[in-house]
């Protein structure tokens, strides 16, 4: 290989992708004519570029993405830590024979054979049924009362506001009347003025006609 | 809703916390990347080991991407690591010039050369003749479409350097299919 070959060689990959300007390539092709081991290397990279475009890209076999990347949510860690620790605190009670007792007066005994007769039990179960519908039967009587409460405080809100409504009607109304009342008073005196002047007119004339009256008599006397 | 956003937002979204972004990225690459694996490892186990150790370290590393250079060339550097770290824990006594795969029958299968290579199992068998060095310019260059300057960048090389493992890579295949005429000795 010559040292033109080292040249021309670095642009054989260029002129293989059809990247090397119009000078450049006659410059190379000049050079394939003679040159046998670049023709082959060049033939190569055409070779090597045909055997690559016939690669078909295979499919992505199945995997959990989300398990490889993210770690379990930590309500689901938090929630295996809690049966965990549930199941050793019944373990504790049970060993240590342990009693829980409620207000209520339930009580549960853990560890020891249990001394209850189902008399009992249908009698324990028939008290806190009665107690739980006093109860219920309390809650219900306290919301009725609450919902009579609200009701009437509504209704006097409604009768309120009704009544405010009516005043400013009847406000409304004696306005009306009262402009009313002054524009007809206004219209009467223009009409009285009008009438004031046409009898002062129709006196003008009728002293005016008794003064043609006169003078026409006078003449006719004097004839 | 994340198949029109481009690789920066889906990217900033998923430093943000979103999954679903991450998830995203991760689909529109595995396949590229899968890929990737299976020609350079020539089983798709070993890829499916690649392609997950890639996707891992780019999560990890997803804040450490300043955007200064295109997502898939920065994807494709870590694939390149995380390409020789397989092989080494594969082979660790050898050194990464001398790193080739484990199957040896595939340098004397016949007539898979160059100019016969009509599917990827083929295109595999290829592959797998050359040194990993070799076998990475090629990917990078014939598969991936990088410029010489890119693939320098990514291998820590300079351009020259990448064209001359190009140039050792057409030779050894060039010998390789001399080797497989039918009046050479094969040992076994």
């Amino acid at each position: 290989m010559t040292s033109d070959c080292n040249e021309y060689r670095n642009l054989l990959p260029e002129l293989a992708e059809g990247q090397l300007s119009v000078l450049q390539k006659q410059s190379v092709d000049q050079h394939l004519n003679h040159c046998d081991e670049c023709s082959e290397t060049l033939n190569q990279l055409w070779q090597m570029q045909a055997a690559a475009s016939r690669w078909e890209d295979q499919p992505v076999p199945h995997w959990n993405r989300r398990r490889a990347f993210f770690a379990e949510t930590s309500w689901l860690a938090n929630l295996q830590w809690v049966s965990s620790i549930a199941s050793v605190l019944v373990l504790v009670l049970v060993i240590t024979q342990a009693t829980v007792s409620t207000a209520d007066g339930l009580s549960i005994r853990f560890g020891e054979t249990s001394s209850v007769t189902e008399e009992t039990l249908t009698q324990v179960l028939t008290e806190l049924e009665l107690r739980q519908a006093e109860k219920i039967n309390q809650r219900v009587s306290n919301l009725s009362s609450q919902q009579v409460a609200s009701n009437q405080l509504l209704l006097r809100t409604i009768t309120e506001m009704n009544r405010e409504e009516r005043r400013e009607e009847l406000s409304t109304l004696i306005t009306a009347w009262d402009y009313a009342q002054v524009q007809r008073a206004q219209q009467t005196k223009q009409s009285i003025s009008l009438l004031l002047a046409s009898q002062l007119e129709d006196k003008r004339n009728i002293n005016q006609i008794n003064r043609l009256l006169r003078q026409a008599a006078v003449e006719g006397n004097n004839l | 809703m994340f198949s029109r956003k481009t690789d920066e937002q889906l990217i900033k979204s998923a430093i943000d916390g979103s999954e679903r972004a991450w998830l995203a990225l991760v689909k529109r690459y595995e396949k590229r990347v899968y890929n990737y694996s299976l020609r350079m490892s020539g089983n798709s186990d070993d890829a499916m080991d690649i392609m997950q150790d890639v996707m891992i370290s780019v999560y990890r590393n997803l804040g450490n991407y300043r955007g200064d250079s295109v997502f898939v060339a920065w994807l494709f550097r870590i694939a390149s690591f995380r390409c020789i770290d397989h092989f080494r824990k594969k082979r660790f006594h050898q050194s990464i010039e001398d790193l080739e795969l484990m199957d040896e029958s595939a340098k004397y299968e016949p007539d898979i050369n160059l100019a016969k290579v009509q599917s990827h199992s083929d295109m595999s068998k290829l592959m797998s003749v050359l040194p990993l060095e070799q076998r990475q310019v090629v990917e990078l260059k014939y598969f991936q479409h990088f410029t010489f300057d890119e693939i320098g960048g990514q291998l820590g090389v300079s351009s020259n350097t990448a064209k001359t493992r190009l140039y050792a890579a057409l030779s050894k295949l060039k010998k390789q299919s001399l080797a497989d005429e039918p009046d050479t000795c094969h040992q076994s």
